[in-house]
């Protein structure tokens, strides 16, 4: 009679599996795609920045996959990526062209276009709403209904003038407040094609921030504002809309601009925060100026963006003295799938490690053992 | 020609040659599944699929190397880049000794922090011949490996140049028309008998 | 909507540039060659980079078999084999001997490898002076200039706090005379495994995005002194309480029923082998 493993792996992992789907429906109630879509856009925005793909419907499967876990969600959503074969890289995207649904400035009481305060949640009182709990889908029609008959709230403005609304940076340029950088067309790199080499290129800093974990980049940039970082900066502009998205041909070397192929449009949220900083190399002819931090998220993730245009700086900065502005300690770490992935592996067997953990102290207990007995009078 | 399983089995043969330099693989099979016609070997052709894509960039040394440039870039989406600055180098067998060479210099061997940003190069030769010529000795060699590479110009001189300071240096990869191959990575010392 | 997953899971383009770095990674050996280490369905820290080279290597000929701290049936190897075996449809083994790729997180197996096998090692910190130098742009001008006093450091340490050198396990070896390398956390015991193997070992560390190889036929030697030699784990006068056998690197373990300690073989695929081989 031979000796055979016993499959008790596999089994206890097909119990689990069962066990954990039994979570997700033990109550008998389906969370559908369509209601996910409908009613968790925000958690969408989040997977979807973090995941680094566009996708509400793939996002709002995730998030119905992963029970909510922004965690798992994205870690399903990069793992599905990851498939997806990668041809091509879109035309440069151009936010000022934004059709804008929000659009602030802390930096100025009056822009040109205006303060248009849009879709927030900064402006309500985070008081629990019971009234929720009655919501049906004919109340919600009924609501509906009413707002899409308001007047516009826009009088005047058309709305193709949201499409053109004017940067408060540009407003800085033209003061010769903002130093006016020549257009550096370098292609990006792309950090999900060529793993990150240390000094990193602007270009590799943002891409990992806005890939980042949203409470990773937020705890880093509380950090800076609050001693660890020495920045102080003002959102000098805070837009969220939707950006068209084209691709050249791509046999064809740098077509004109109406032979692109038009994909579609996404909407992300765009940050250029204003810090002071003193210019010049010749001590003596040191002057002030602004310095722009950059933070771009798909979907709308505001504080994640804002986080970013603070830690850009911070990376731009470059001071010794700071953590957060020190570009490995800040990059390596604010991966969602990266962090959770290594945390989480504490779960895994280290048996063997932890034996020779064993061996060593007690091969020390010994000795110590020993040596106090040849001291013992 | 299946681009999945054909490109899979071709860099399982690859691989086994720069792992054990002077061991002779055959792509044979997977060659004769190539329909396209080329002024490479198909051999060449099938490790010039399974390498380039977008990502990386070539370069072509031979009389007709912009057809090949333009064959490669529509099949792989690989740019072109001239020799000092590719990644993988194609001299195909039509190349003169002198176009070889000059290849074989330029060839770039990377740098102390970065030694994998190294050009390989894919030399087409006239004949391999194992257990004769050339002996091989280094990582993934028990002891010696003998084989004797019938190809224009003095490459063997050239790799010994290029690849002196270790890790530094060129990775060589060797195709005959009946689409055999062998390889030779930077570790492997070349010693030839009079 | 319709997903259609590729063989092995990546697209070719993911797979083309993994096995562009295991080409320079031979070519190299012990050199840490970068990758873009696409994300997984399994986690990062489970095995990611690992995984990763098995799929950019396997075709529908090969034969896998997947260990975890030596076992086939550990609930990490299972879940591995399970993808791969999900989109591949490749067969799977617990027989080393079987095997045409071995994907192993923390030994080598008992049985000798042959020329015909790969084996995958599964990587957490690549870096062999990680906890010495925190920074990567720091140890990749170490390895450049073959500034390894941390390495040797860190063993010194050990040996004036406890009188011998205490890695248990990943303890650093110098590849070919130039890359002192991690080896990846096997003990001791597996590291002269490493030295003139028959077979091909690559390592892949995919949440730290690094490959790297020790072709066959390599010189391996574990770092050590010359007063301090080298020394794998010691096991005398314990045997395997299953097959007996006192040559194998052995686990731990306490019996439930009367709490003593006893020993059996870590890698329990060799186990059943001698036990089956005694038994005939």
């Amino acid at each position: 009679m031979a000796y055979v493993a016993v499959k008790g792996g596999a089994q206890a992992i097909e119990a689990s599996i069962r066990r954990l789907k039994f979570e997700r429906l033990k109550r008998g109630r389906v969370l559908g795609v369509p209601e996910a879509l409908a009613g968790l856009r925000s958690l969408i925005d989040q997977v979807m920045s973090e995941g680094s793909l566009y996708c509400e419907a793939l996002a709002a499967l995730a998030i119905k996959q992963a029970e909510g876990s922004p965690e798992e969600a994205v870690f399903v959503l990069r793992a599905y990526r990851s498939t997806l074969p990668r041809k091509y890289y879109s035309k440069t995207i151009e936010p000022q062209a934004m059709e804008v649904e929000r659009r602030i400035s802390a930096s100025f009481k009056d822009i040109p276009g205006g303060q248009i305060l849009g879709s927030s949640p900064d402006y309500t009182h985070r008081m629990l709403d019971l009234t929720l709990l009655d919501e049906s889908d004919v109340s919600v029609g009924l609501w509906l209904r009413e707002f899409t008959a308001l007047p516009a709230a826009t009088a005047g403005n058309e709305a193709a003038s949201l499409r053109a609304l004017p940067k408060v940076a540009q407003y800085l340029r033209e003061q010769q407040l903002l130093p006016h950088y020549l257009p550096d067309d370098t292609p990006p790199a792309d950090v999900t094609k060529q793993s990150v080499q240390f000094p990193t290129t602007r270009s590799q800093r943002l891409q990992m921030l806005t890939r980042g974990q949203t409470g990773a980049v937020t705890a880093l940039a509380y950090a800076a504002l609050r001693g660890y970082g020495g920045q102080h900066p003002t959102v000098g502009e805070l837009r969220v809309g939707q950006v068209p998205v084209y691709v050249d041909d791509p046999l064809q070397a740098e077509a004109a601009d109406g032979e692109a192929y038009y994909l579609g449009q996404v909407k992300v949220t765009e940050v250029e925060a204003l810090v002071v900083k003193s210019a010049g190399k010749n001590a003596q002819k040191k002057s002030l100026t602004f310095a722009l931090g950059y933070g771009l998220c798909l979907g709308q993730n505001e504080t994640k963006a804002i986080a970013m245009s603070v830690l850009d700086q911070c990376l731009e900065a470059g001071d010794p003295q700071y953590p957060t502005h020190n570009e490995e300690f800040v990059l390596m770490h604010i991966d969602s799938v990266e962090a959770t992935g290594f945390i989480s592996h504490l779960k895994l067997p280290h048996y063997v490690t932890f034996q020779s953990k064993l061996d060593s102290i007690r091969r020390t207990s010994d000795r110590l053992a020993e040596a106090a007995k040849e001291c013992a009078p | 020609m299946d681009r999945v399983h054909d490109l899979q089995s071709v860099f399982r043969k690859v691989l086994l040659s720069m792992s054990r330099p002077g061991v002779i693989s055959s792509i044979t099979d997977e060659a004769a599944k190539v329909n396209l016609s080329s002024p490479c070997y198909s051999g060449t052709l099938l490790v010039a699929l399974m390498l380039l894509d977008t990502e990386v960039s070539f370069c072509a040394v031979s009389s007709r190397a912009a057809e090949l440039a333009h064959l490669l870039g529509s099949l792989t989406y690989a740019k072109s880049k001239p020799c000092h600055d590719a990644d993988y180098i194609f001299v195909l067998a039509d190349a003169s000794g002198e176009a070889r060479d000059a290849a074989l210099t330029a060839a770039k061997i990377g740098l102390l922090t970065h030694p994998h940003r190294a050009a390989t190069v894919i030399m087409e030769a006239q004949q391999i011949v194992d257990g004769e010529g050339l002996v091989l000795r280094g990582p993934g060699i028990q002891s010696e490996h003998k084989v004797a590479i019938q190809a224009a110009g003095e490459w063997v001189g050239i790799r010994a140049e290029q690849n002196r300071e270790y890790p530094l240096g060129v990775d060589l990869i060797f195709l005959d028309a009946a689409a055999r191959l062998i390889c030779i990575p930077r570790t492997t010392t070349i010693e030839e008998c009079r | 909507m319709n997903i259609y997953y590729n063989f092995a899971y990546f697209d070719e383009g993911s797979k083309q540039e993994i096995r562009r770095a295991i080409l320079k990674a031979v070519a190299i050996p012990g050199f840490q060659v970068p990758f873009a280490s696409r994300e997984m369905p399994i986690a990062r820290g489970w095995g990611t980079g690992g995984l990763q080279l098995t799929l950019a290597l396997i075709g529908r000929s090969d034969i896998l078999k997947v260990i975890d701290q030596g076992c086939d049936e550990s609930v990490n190897a299972v879940s591995i084999k399970r993808l791969v075996t999900k989109t591949t449809g490749v067969d799977i083994t617990d027989i080393t001997e079987r095997a045409t790729i071995i994907q192993s997180r923390h030994r080598i197996p008992e049985v000798p490898l042959t020329t015909d096998q790969i084996l995958v090692l599964q990587v957490p910190i690549p870096e062999p002076l990680r906890h010495y130098e925190p920074s990567e742009m720091a140890t990749q001008k170490l390895h450049a200039e073959q500034e390894y006093s941390g390495a040797w450091l860190m063993l010194f340490e050990q040996i004036m706090h406890y009188r011998h050198m205490s890695t248990g396990a990943d303890h650093p070896v110098l590849v070919h005379n130039r890359y002192v390398m991690a080896p990846s956390p096997i003990p001791r015991y597996d590291n002269p495994k490493l030295n003139y193997s028959p077979a091909l070992v690559l390592l892949g560390a995919g949440r730290e995005k690094k490959v790297y190889a020790v072709p066959p036929y390599t010189q391996v030697v574990s770092l050590a002194f010359q007063d301090f030699p080298f020394r794998v784990e010691n096991f005398s006068g314990k045997t395997c309480r299953l097959c007996g056998y006192a040559a194998a690197y052995l686990d731990e373990l306490v019996d439930d029923t009367t709490g003593t300690t006893f020993f059996q073989c870590n890698d329990t695929s060799y186990c059943f082998k001698r036990r089956n081989e005694t038994a005939l």
